[in-house]
């Protein structure tokens, strides 16, 4: 029997959605543009937070400051890669399915979700008592340091996707 | 694809280009840590327009957090400047032949002429910058980088 994930990718990949961006010679292209595109939009704004928790970059702007002004711009992208994204993964999700990095890519993104949450919910609480302070607190600094990598990574696994596919 | 210059050809054959192009894995992380580098250079500098359009972070803050930035968005650049070369001498011939990797040129020497000038003016200015002034400077500065980007991404779509 089919593992049910298997059987998932497969109706997706079949659906008429699918096979609609398959058979356009222009939406894959436009989608893939678009999610490259805004790699620039959610590194350039989580990078400036990231370097700046590692007290690096913008250091004349106070943290929450950065973390409210930035923030809101992550999202945004973020919420045009997930779109553009999960178009993506319909018109290939057959293929998709047996590319270990598609999979790595997913872990990935859920670990630096987890991070943020992590942060935002913890040391990021009292963000206003230590971010006048001479030092920022070693969770946050490792919040920044884990979110500049992972979302490094997660770049990495989507290129090797490309060249998997 | 036999009428690139000669040089692209000289280019090709160094021992550089060979190895690159030997490896299979070369060209892929390469090309990875250009991407990386890339978002690093360009993504700074959206802060930075973001700034001067006055949507995130105090528009007075701009001379400032464009000094602070200033070295992450060069060493992208370098590290994007590299690794481009690198992937260019890999494939020299081939990529000369591509009109998309030409005009990609011609925009990065456009973006970084203007960075280097316009950009740069409007980024060192003491005074408060007229709101007009400010909109038109930031919103070609992001229309020229996410263009360079577009047209990396476009060698390997369309190329």
């Amino acid at each position: 029997m089919k593992p049910r994930l298997l059987v998932l990718f497969e109706w997706l990949n079949d659906s008429p959605l699918g096979a609609a961006i398959r058979a356009s010679e222009w939406w894959y292209p436009i989608l893939e543009a678009v999610h490259s595109l805004g790699i620039i939009v959610v590194l350039g704004s989580i990078w400036t937070l990231d370097l700046r928790l590692l007290g690096l970059g913008v250091r004349s702007r106070r943290v929450s400051e950065v973390a409210s002004q930035l923030l809101p711009f992550t999202w945004a992208g973020f919420g045009v890669q997930a779109a553009s994204g999960a178009l993506l993964t319909v018109s290939e999700a057959s293929r998709l399915y047996h590319i270990p990095y598609f999979w790595i890519k997913l872990a990935l993104l859920s670990l630096a979700g987890l991070n943020a949450l992590v942060f935002h919910t913890g040391v990021y609480r009292s963000v206003g008592e230590w971010e006048t302070a001479p030092e920022i607190p070693l969770r946050a600094r490792l919040a920044g340091a884990l979110s500049l990598g992972l979302w490094a990574l997660v770049i990495a696994a989507g290129r090797a996707i490309g060249y998997a596919l | 694809m036999n009428d690139a210059p000669p040089i692209f050809h000289w280019m090709q054959s160094m021992p550089l280009s060979a190895c690159i192009r030997g490896s299979r894995a070369a060209i892929p992380i390469i090309e990875t840590i250009h991407l990386l580098a890339m978002a690093l250079a360009a993504g700074t500098i959206m802060v930075i327009d973001l700034s001067i359009l006055g949507v995130a972070l105090r528009r007075e803050s701009v001379p400032r957090i464009a000094r602070e930035l200033g070295p992450w968005t060069w060493g992208g650049f370098g590290v994007t400047l590299f690794t481009g070369i690198l992937l260019f001498l890999a494939e020299a011939e081939k990529m000369a032949c591509k009109p998309v990797f030409w005009a990609k040129l011609a925009l990065l020497a456009g973006a970084f002429t203007y960075h280097l000038t316009i950009h740069r003016q409007l980024c060192a200015a003491k005074e408060p910058f007229a709101l007009a002034r400010a909109r038109l400077t930031a919103g070609a500065s992001l229309a020229l980088w996410f263009g360079v980007a577009f047209g990396g991404k476009a060698i390997g779509l369309f190329g």
